[in-house]
Formats: structure tokens, C-alpha cells, sequence
């Protein structure tokens, strides 16, 4: 099953949030997480994640630091601000809240399937 | 053979074309796009193969230029204004060579005694000569799109070489503007008054041709070298 191009979109930001709110990673790493998370359901075209980086950074949710990777390879590592931690807690309540309206929905429905 | 250092630089330079992204984009989009390939040939795919889908999934050359030109839009304006002043410097040399080189010619025309309306043929002659030469020139550079790619990419590239750009064009510029202040006055102690007042008045009528096609010229001669012509879109 391939995630909407929109759902993907929309989901890009608190994705990524909650993968640095862990701890600082790089690009590679992202990618790697989200499709390990998402059982290899989510795919991004993996350029398109670099895009939704430095626009979190303009917006001072994440900050990035250039350093050498301990293969020796130049790597961009980004880290979550204090401004992106609430952020991430907006956009979650928000995300639970659309998922629990839908969850109750769903749940009185009959399984169709 | 399959080069894959080769191969890397030249999806470097594709990028690179597109204006919209800038070094460090390209630089980390190389980074992951080398662990990729490690990944992948360690599944013992080969090094071609890995290139391929590693491409693949960072996603085509447009479609990331668009996504980039969202976030780069500063940058995306200091290159065209970079671009539009080169091509404004460019036109001011081409001239200023073009009407010191006809000078020249009147000048040594003169000297070996020709005189009159000669002068005036040899004047419009020599003119002709140079622009139509200038022209297809211009035209060939638009046709070689590596060239221009890796034109475009050094001078993008590199602070210093951009400083060496504008400083040669401006030295050229300051030797072409003496050598037409002073290529006159010599002319001038060859010739009869008649004679010169005969061919400052022609080039006035050429010079009113030139006011009226330089703008159109320009605008044509742009349209036709824009960087974003040479974006190579990925099949």
C-alpha cells in the first residue's frame, strides 16, 4: 500500500521532528528510519527529504552542523531546537486528534473487509 | 567502460544547471547518494546498477530542482542577476572591441593611402566582419551545452574565479576605452577635415541603426544562452 503523495507531504514535518526529538541524525539515516519504521510502506523519494530540512532550519526548528562522519565522509547533521520541540508537541496533539475522530468512526462501522 | 567517479560528476553538473540548487545541496545529496551505493553494492549489485537506482530514488533532476527552488529563492536571484550583469559586461566588450577594431582598420587603411569613400567601406566592412563573427560565435557557444555547463559551473563555483572574471572584463574594458580615445587622434592628423567630417557622419547613421537593433539584439542573444535551456531533464 503506497501513502498518498498528499498524506506524505503533510506527514514530512512531524516525521522528521520526532526522528531528531531522538537524537541528531543526518539525511541518510532519516530515510532509512522512516522507511525501517513504516515497515518499507512509506517510501519518499529520497531527495525530497533535503528540501523539508532546511525548511525546518529556516524556520529554526532544527539546526545543522557539517562534520565528518567516523567513515571519514562529510556529513550534515541536524539537531532539533527548542522552538521545533513545540512545534512537534502542536502538531501531535493535532495528529492524535485527527486519529482518534477517525479511530471512533471507524470503529462503529462494520469491518468491510 | 562504467566510471562511476565519472558518472557522479556528471550528475553533479546536471544539478548544478538546474540554478536552483547550490554547492553544499549537491554536496550533501553526494553524500547520500555514495552511502546508498555502499549499501547497495555490498547487496552485490554492481557498481552501474547500484548508480542507477540509487539515482533513481534520490529522485529526477526537475523534480528536485522545483522542490529546491521553493527553498533557494535568494540564491536563485543572485544567480540570474550574476547572469544578467555577465551578459550586460559581455555586450559592452563585444562592442567596445568591435568599434576600436574598425578604428584600427580605418587607421591602417589610412596610413597605406587609401582615401575617401574607401575609408567609409573600409569603416562599415571591418564592422560587419567582426559582429557577424561575434554573432556566430555566440551562436556556437549556445549550441555546445557542455561547455556552458562547465563554464557555468566554475564560475558558480569559485569566488576567486568569478573575482578574475570581472576584474579581466573591466581591465578590457579600460584598455579598449583608451586605445578608441586615442586611435582618433592620430586618424585625425592623417586625414583631410572633409574626409572625417564625411565618416563621423556615416557612422552617425550607423550608430542610429545600432541604437535601434542593440536592445532587440540583446534580448535575443539572452533568450538564447539562458542557463535554464541547458537543464537536462531525465528520462
Amino acid at each position: 500500500m503506497a501513502v498518498s503523495k498528499d498524506l506524505v507531504a503533510a506527514s514530512a514535518t512531524p516525521l522528521v521532528l520526532s526522528i531528531l526529538s531522538e537524537g541528531e541524525n543526518y539525511g541518510y539515516a532519516i530515510i532509512k528510519r522512516v522507511h525501517e519504521l513504516s515497515g518499507g510502506q512509506m517510501q519518499w523519494t529520497d531527495g525530497m527529504l533535503y528540501p523539508v530540512l532546511h525548511r525546518l532550519e529556516k524556520q529554526g526548528l532544527i539546526r545543522s552542523q557539517e562534520r565528518l562522519s567516523e567513515t571519514g565522509r562529510k556529513r550534515r547533521y541536524y539537531r532539533i531546537e527548542n522552538k521545533g520541540t513545540t512545534v512537534l508537541r502542536e502538531q501531535r496533539s493535532q495528529w492524535m486528534l485527527v486519529y482518534s475522530t477517525l479511530r471512533k468512526l471507524w470503529e462503529n462501522e462494520p469491518c468491510l473487509t | 567502460m562504467f566510471d562511476l567517479n565519472n558518472e557522479i560528476k556528471k550528475w553533479r553538473r546536471d544539478l548544478a544547471q538546474s540554478e536552483s540548487l547550490g554547492k553544499s545541496d549537491i554536496d550533501e545529496l553526494e553524500s547520500h547518494l555514495r552511502e546508498e551505493l555502499e549499501r547497495l553494492t555490498a547487496l552485490k549489485l554492481s557498481e552501474q546498477e547500484a548508480f542507477w537506482i540509487a539515482r533513481h530514488r534520490l529522485g529526477d533532476i526537475h523534480s528536485l530542482a522545483e522542490e529546491f527552488a521553493k527553498i533557494n529563492t535568494s540564491m536563485l536571484w543572485r544567480k540570474r542577476l550574476y547572469w544578467a550583469g555577465a551578459i550586460v559586461l559581455a555586450w559592452l566588450i563585444v562592442t567596445y572591441i568591435g568599434q576600436v577594431t574598425s578604428r584600427a582598420c580605418v587607421l591602417l587603411a589610412s596610413l597605406a593611402g587609401v582615401r575617401g569613400y574607401a575609408l567609409n567601406i573600409v569603416d562599415t566592412l571591418s564592422q560587419v566582419i567582426f559582429f557577424g563573427t561575434a554573432a556566430f560565435v555566440l551562436y556556437r557557444i549556445s549550441k555546445e551545452k557542455d561547455m556552458q555547463g562547465d563554464l557555468l559551473c566554475k564560475i558558480a563555483d569559485n569566488f576567486w574565479g568569478k573575482v578574475v572574471l570581472f576584474a579581466s572584463v573591466f581591465v578590457i574594458a579600460a584598455a579598449m576605452f583608451a586605445s578608441e580615445t586615442f586611435i582618433p587622434v592620430v586618424t585625425v592628423r592623417l586625414l583631410h577635415a572633409q574626409e572625417i567630417g564625411q565618416m563621423l557622419m556615416l557612422r552617425k547613421c550607423k550608430e542610429l541603426i545600432w541604437i535601434i537593433s542593440a536592445p532587440l539584439a540583446l534580448l535575443i542573444g539572452t533568450i538564447l544562452i539562458r542557463p535554464s535551456r541547458f537543464r537536462k531533464v531525465e528520462a
